[in-house]
């Protein structure tokens, strides 16, 4: 029970980066830490343990082999709906938009803060979303804001599941 | 042509897991906590963007074989810590060095130079940290690469 309780993978090429957020999650009060430098390492990590966090540069997640997709699309997954905190140096359009389209459920703009990242871990842990599998998008719902919605209602409701036609 | 999306309701998974919910366990002082933890990493990360620029230098006035390669690597290096502590003139720099050295590889010459006008400036901005002429620099410095990548592949027909 408690934020102690949740198992992490923290993923980022360079080791201080590594370090700070390990060292804010400790200080946090979070012990069940696995770090690793390479999105190669990450997988065998995530394919092995299952974690129920996973905060990783976008270097590691959409490095050659593209990690994230691979989280959200393998048959083999151990947890497609994982909980992805992306962290990014670049906070420009349009990296965020290839993080937030490959399925990352939170995007974490550097420089690191600690408020910033617990206010993620909130996020994920709290307000978690609907997943969506696609044909062209796994991932978390990316649609943060309710909106009235006039046109036709295609929605129908199967095994607490939503199928959606997708023109 | 008609697919099938599917949606599949919000796991409480790592709510339950943590007993309920994780904002009543993250407190201000949990929080405060959690930031001196940074805080005690800041001199630690000036020290190693301060070596990584000896590093660059000396691999740079060395000339080897694989100088381009290891120039990438520290640039990298620089980009990265820069970066986690928001010195994102400095990440900028780095930058520019990073993808000068990655046209390299795409045929390009290289510009000896360039790469030291890069260094100096990555020099400047560490030693000045953020201010209006650092940002300069670091545009000056994108905009510089991006012109020789330019006229290099115009000249080599790249």
């Amino acid at each position: 029970m408690g934020l102690a309780s949740l198992q992490i993978l923290i993923g980022d090429d360079h080791e201080l980066a590594r370090s700070i957020v390990a060292d804010i999650l400790r200080g946090a009060g979070l012990s069940r830490i696995r770090k690793v430098a390479s999105g190669e390492e990450a997988r065998n990590a995530i394919w092995r343990t299952a974690p129920d966090l996973v905060i990783a540069d976008m270097s590691v997640l959409m490095d050659d082999a593209n990690l994230l997709e691979a989280i959200r699309t393998h048959r083999d997954s151990p947890d497609q709906a994982m909980a992805v905190i992306a962290m990014t140096a670049y906070s420009d359009l349009r990296r965020i938009e290839r993080l937030r389209d490959a399925g990352a459920t939170e995007i974490l703009a550097k420089p690191l803060s600690a408020r910033s990242l617990m206010r993620r871990i909130v996020s994920v842990v709290d307000h978690p979303r609907a997943f969506v599998r696609a044909p062209h998008y796994a991932g978390p719902d990316r649609r943060r804001r309710v909106s009235a919605f006039a046109g036709p209602e295609r929605r129908v409701a199967r095994h607490s599941v939503l199928e959606l036609d997708v023109a | 042509m008609t697919e099938r999306a599917i949606i599949s309701p919000p796991s409480r998974r790592l709510a339950r897991k943590v007993g309920g919910a994780a904002q009543p366990l993250i407190t201000e002082a949990v929080i405060e906590a959690a930031a001196q933890c940074v805080s005690a990493r800041a001199e630690e990360a000036r020290s190693d963007i301060e070596a990584r620029l000896d590093q660059l230098r000396a691999a740079h006035a060395e000339g080897a074989p694989d100088a381009a390669r290891r120039i990438h690597q520290h640039a990298h290096d620089i980009r990265g810590v820069a970066g986690t502590f928001g010195q994102d003139e400095l990440g900028a720099i780095a930058d520019s060095l990073c993808a000068y050295v990655d046209g390299l590889a795409l045929g390009h010459a290289y510009d000896g130079a360039l790469v030291e006008s890069l260094i100096q400036a990555l020099r400047g901005v560490s030693a000045t940290g953020a201010s209006p002429l650092s940002r300069t620099v670091a545009e000056s410095a994108k905009f510089a690469v991006d012109k020789a990548l330019r006229l290099e592949g115009r000249a080599t027909g790249g």
